[in-house]
């Protein structure tokens, strides 16, 4: 009887926002990898070598970034909208599922930052009294109508607190 | 009680004494710090007179504080208004109260007062308001009008009540384990004195110890250790003696103190989970404490646990709840870990310490943490036998061990959010961590069993979904 996966998947295009925000974070990486180059050009106390570590991590944690941590992501994302509760998964290396009814349900809101904006996505968030749950990247117009009909379910499914 | 009223006048004496008690800190150690430098103080008819200053102000703040406190209970709520300069005015539905807390010391129980804190939803450590000085008729009609009670107390379910005995009050305080809080508390106070005895003596003293060798060290550490143990029993029985419980028309109340006499009132809708508490030092003994998580609310003696009662004989745990809380039962058969489980459990808890045994070559010392093996050894699988769950109807009963072995026990419709978590290594081993979240004080809790066989995990997830 093993649980299967949330039917509905989050939207293609967050692979390429977690791109972009990764290929951010690789960009830092590499000016500090610069940026430390320099300095040990000035300071002689520094050791020079220490520069192709750090180029070499930042290319790591770039590869992860950029190709490997989004791919795996996606893989894992799922969620579902029944008339009776949220079920949310995700995951990298942990994988979390979440099931929350509706008639817990406090608030929903959606939000996205500039990125997200870009490719016309948004994050749907759900909170209870006492947890706060995420599902990122969804499509506006469908993270707009999820809200609409979280809402409504939330607010029919009365039940004893 | 429609008419505003201030709170009894002793409150002026209460408010006086805490600013001064807030001020006396800050002289005493410049009286000390002083003294300690060989410094002469100012001379004796200043200090009176900066004294006599701080009377004249404290009690004219005191004084100004009580006079502009009014309350009044109006419609069902309460109206606070407070300040003549900065006017603050609160009103507070009954609808809105969650907790109301009764609290008297040793000054307001002479004069036959009490002191009620109201909480409200949206838990913060400090109490919604605090009315600190009213007679027992005054309190009873406030509590009364706040719980929203309009009908009479029916009888019927009175005399019900679960009071403590004395040598159970005695068990209790000798196996509450609150030591390690007074073993630091006397370590502090120890640092803090040494500070002030002159440098001669100490080395004089600090030369005998040595010369008496290692006995008088342990020695000496063993008698702190009774030490803080007797204060921890003191401070116990203190706290917790003439504990008594008792349901009344869908409330718990809780009374206790010796000194300090208190009293708390939640509504048993209001209670989102039970939880049986198996100390260490309890456990052997057959003993638990029940402890409740009251939605909203603060903070009540120490933590965010309500006591429901401080210590029972497992046997009796049943038919006290049939008396107080029959909405819980402890009739479930627990699923236990599955064997490959302790093998987790084991590399957890050792992983925390064993990598750092490496350093011996730098640090010696480091190989005393070899002498901890044995310990945690033990308790990782203390923590492997305990941990289990059970779906029964419409409960959830989750049971782990951190050091204390915590059974809890929640209704379905009292939980937010159920989630189960499986890493890498437990999708491999088929594992998954069960986290099952109540609201509580000050915002929620949650329940955490780890590696439960996965499909037990699934078992749970299915029980908690509402879809058919």
């Amino acid at each position: 009887m093993a649980l299967e996966r949330p039917k509905e998947r989050i939207h293609p295009s967050a692979m390429k926002v977690w791109r972009i925000q990764g290929g951010i974070l690789f960009a830092i990486e590499i000016a500090i990898a610069i940026g430390y180059f320099f300095l040990a050009r000035e300071v002689a106390a520094l050791p020079g070598f220490l520069f192709y570590i750090l180029l070499g991590v930042a290319g790591f944690m770039g590869v992860l970034h950029i190709v490997a941590i989004p791919q795996i992501r996606m893989i894992y994302w799922g969620y579902e909208l029944r008339e009776e509760e949220v079920d949310i998964q995700y995951g990298l290396i942990v994988i979390k599922r979440s099931l929350i009814p509706m008639t817990r349900i406090q608030h929903v809101d959606t939000h996205h930052g500039p990125i997200m904006r870009l490719f016309g996505l948004a994050t749907l968030s759900i909170s209870t009294a006492g947890t706060k749950h995420q599902v990122p990247a969804l499509k506006q117009e469908t993270a707009e109508s999820l809200r609409r009909r979280i809402s409504e379910l939330a607010l029919e499914s009365e039940e004893d607190v | 009680m429609s008419e505003a009223r201030r709170q009894h006048p002793v409150t002026i004496l209460l408010y006086f004494l805490r600013q001064m008690k807030h001020m006396a800190i800050p002289f005493l150690v410049f009286v000390i710090s002083v003294v300690a430098d060989g410094g002469s103080l100012p001379p004796w008819y200043l200090m009176v007179l900066v004294f006599l200053g701080m009377v004249v102000v404290n009690g004219g703040i005191a004084f100004w504080r009580w006079f502009f406190f009014h309350y009044a209970f109006r419609d069902g709520a309460l109206d606070i208004k407070r300040g003549a300069v900065l006017r603050r005015q609160r009103h507070i539905k009954s609808e809105r109260v969650q907790t109301v807390n009764a609290k008297a010391g040793v000054l307001l129980r002479l004069l036959g007062l009490v002191s009620l804190s109201i909480e409200t939803a949206g838990g913060t450590e400090e109490p919604e308001v605090t009315i600190h000085a009213l007679t027992h008729d005054e309190a009873n009609v406030l509590e009364e009008g706040l719980r929203g009670e309009t009908e009479a107390v029916s009888t019927e379910e009175k005399g019900n009540a679960i009071e403590i005995t004395f040598p159970r009050l005695m068990l209790a305080a000798l196996t509450s384990g609150g030591v390690g809080a007074f073993v630091l508390l006397i370590f502090a106070v120890f640092a803090q004195v040494v500070f002030f005895i002159p440098d001669g003596l100490l080395q004089e003293v600090g030369e005998n110890i040595v010369a008496a060798g290692v006995m008088a060290f342990v020695l000496l550490g063993f008698v702190l250790f009774l030490i803080s143990w007797f204060l921890s029993v003191v401070r116990y029985v203190f706290r917790y003696a003439f504990f008594r419980v008792e349901r009344v028309n869908g409330e718990i109340h809780i009374e206790h103190g010796l000194l300090v006499k208190r009293r708390f009132t939640v509504k048993t809708h209001r209670i989102q989970a039970l939880s049986v508490v198996e100390g260490l030092l309890r456990q052997p003994f057959g003993f638990a404490t029940i402890e409740l998580e009251v939605a909203g609310g603060g903070k009540y003696e120490d933590s965010f646990k309500v006591v429901l009662f401080p210590v029972l004989a497992k046997s009796e745990i049943q038919s006290f709840l049939d008396k107080t809380l029959s909405e819980y039962a402890l009739n479930f058969t627990l699923t236990p870990l599955p064997k490959r489980a302790l093998r987790r459990y084991m590399v957890r808890i050792h992983l925390l310490y064993l990598p750092l045994i490496p350093l011996f070559v730098f640090f010696p010392l480091t190989m005393l943490l070899l002498l901890l093996v044995p310990m945690t050894t033990l308790l990782a699988y203390m923590r492997y036998k305990d941990g289990g769950v059970a779906v029964e109807d419409a409960h959830l009963v989750s049971r782990s061990r951190y050091i204390a072995r915590t059974t809890a026990l929640m209704h379905k419709n009292r939980v937010q959010a159920l989630a189960i978590q499986r890493n890498i290594l437990q999708r491999w081993r088929k594992l998954s961590t069960l986290q099952s979240t109540v609201l509580s004080a000050p915002s929620k809790t949650t329940f955490q069993v780890k590696d439960i066989e996965e499909t037990q995990g699934e078992r749970v997830y299915k029980w908690y979904s509402r879809h058919a």
